[in-house]
């Protein structure tokens, strides 16, 4: 009795076809804005956010930084905290003596990352500018490009080529294969999931709690004392998804300056 | 005789794809954590120098996940 009540709370009202649960679909507030006669423009949202992340950031590193002291205060510790996280987590220990001259770089990166996924989960905004793939795309190319550009400049074009696709001391008919798959892996594919890796999560992270949300509202909207009780189930684990996101928006934050640095590590090894 | 059907099943058959795409990236992840977690529980004072290499292990497996999740709004 009581498992058939939940079945069609689970099902949420097979009766009545336009009335069952609408799913939150793709274009609900993602990607792009439509606006009067149906013309397509960015999403007025994610770029209010993306402005207000960066003003937020640069505000808060130049409040941090203004008055520097030998003993630091709260402020000057959190900024101080933040940037040697980053540079001895990450810049010094991969790329060893030239992680100093990169750390501002992958701190900026990092923390630029943290606060645009951190939206997704800010109530009112609740926005991750990650998810719109433009953002990550951006930021993959640039350490695309940064990473060819400072190999290039160290090992020369065919230099830094050789170094990415040949694989030495491994027998020569091989090179048949692998010269291609390690083009392929080290020069097209590493950029493309760089930004597919944070646009995925974030975009699916915040499907997953809009789709909690709307089943929660949609249950206790739909009246019936049964229902009220199903909506607490998706209420609460939306609740829990969120404090996931706040694990997943670190974590994205953290892998993608990590595989920057490796990869410009890559580029400035010396010829194995 | 007309077939019989006892229940009907609407939606994408994208989704079992996905759930199919999914195993092997976990089963996956699964084993590049399980292995971190066991070489620092056997040399504690290796736990900073295999992070990187753990990251990156977890970071390349996903990744098939990852396209599994993104082929749709690629084909559509």
């Amino acid at each position: 009795m009581s498992l058939t009540l939940l079945a069609q709370g689970l099902l949420a009202a097979p009766e009545g076809e336009e009335e069952g649960f609408v799913a939150p679909t793709v274009e609900h507030s993602f990607f792009f804005d439509r606006i009067g006669d149906g013309t397509v423009i960015a999403s007025v949202k994610a770029m209010v956010l993306l402005i207000l992340g960066v003003i937020i950031l640069c505000a808060f590193f130049l409040a941090a930084s203004r008055k520097a002291a030998m003993k630091p205060g709260k402020l000057q510790f959190a900024g101080e905290s933040l940037y040697g996280f980053i540079r001895n987590g990450i810049a010094i220990e991969i790329l060893g003596k030239h992680g100093k001259a990169w750390a501002g770089f992958l701190a900026t990166l990092f923390l630029f990352i943290f606060i645009q996924n951190i939206w997704g989960i800010v109530p009112v905004a609740q926005l991750p500018v990650t998810s719109h793939f433009a953002i990550p795309v951006l930021l993959a190319l640039v350490v695309w490009v940064l990473y060819m550009y400072v190999g290039i400049r160290k090992h020369g074009f065919f230099g830094f080529f050789k170094m990415m696709c040949y694989i030495p001391g491994i027998p020569p008919a091989m090179h048949i294969l692998l010269i291609p798959i390690e083009f392929l892996s080290n020069i097209v594919l590493r950029p493309f999931t760089l930004a597919v890796r944070l646009f995925a999560n974030m975009f699916a992270g915040h499907m997953l709690i809009t789709i909690a949300g709307f089943g929660a509202i949609y249950l206790w909207t739909s009246g019936g004392v049964t229902n009220f009780l199903l909506g607490i189930l998706p209420a609460v684990g939306g609740i829990g998804l969120v404090f996931f996101e706040l694990l997943i928006c670190g974590l994205q934050a953290y892998v993608f300056t990590l595989l920057a640095a490796i990869y410009l590590e890559s580029s400035l090894a010396d010829e194995h | 005789m007309a077939a019989e059907y006892l229940a009907e099943l609407t939606g994408n058959i994208g989704t079992v794809g996905y759930g199919l795409a999914a195993i092997g990236p976990g089963i996956g992840v699964g084993i590049v954590w399980a292995s971190y977690i066991s070489s620092t529980a056997r040399q504690p004072e290796s736990a900073g120098l295999t992070r990187t290499y753990a990251f990156l292990g977890f970071a390349v497996s996903e990744a098939l996940a990852l396209l599994g999740f993104v082929v749709p709004f690629i084909l559509t």
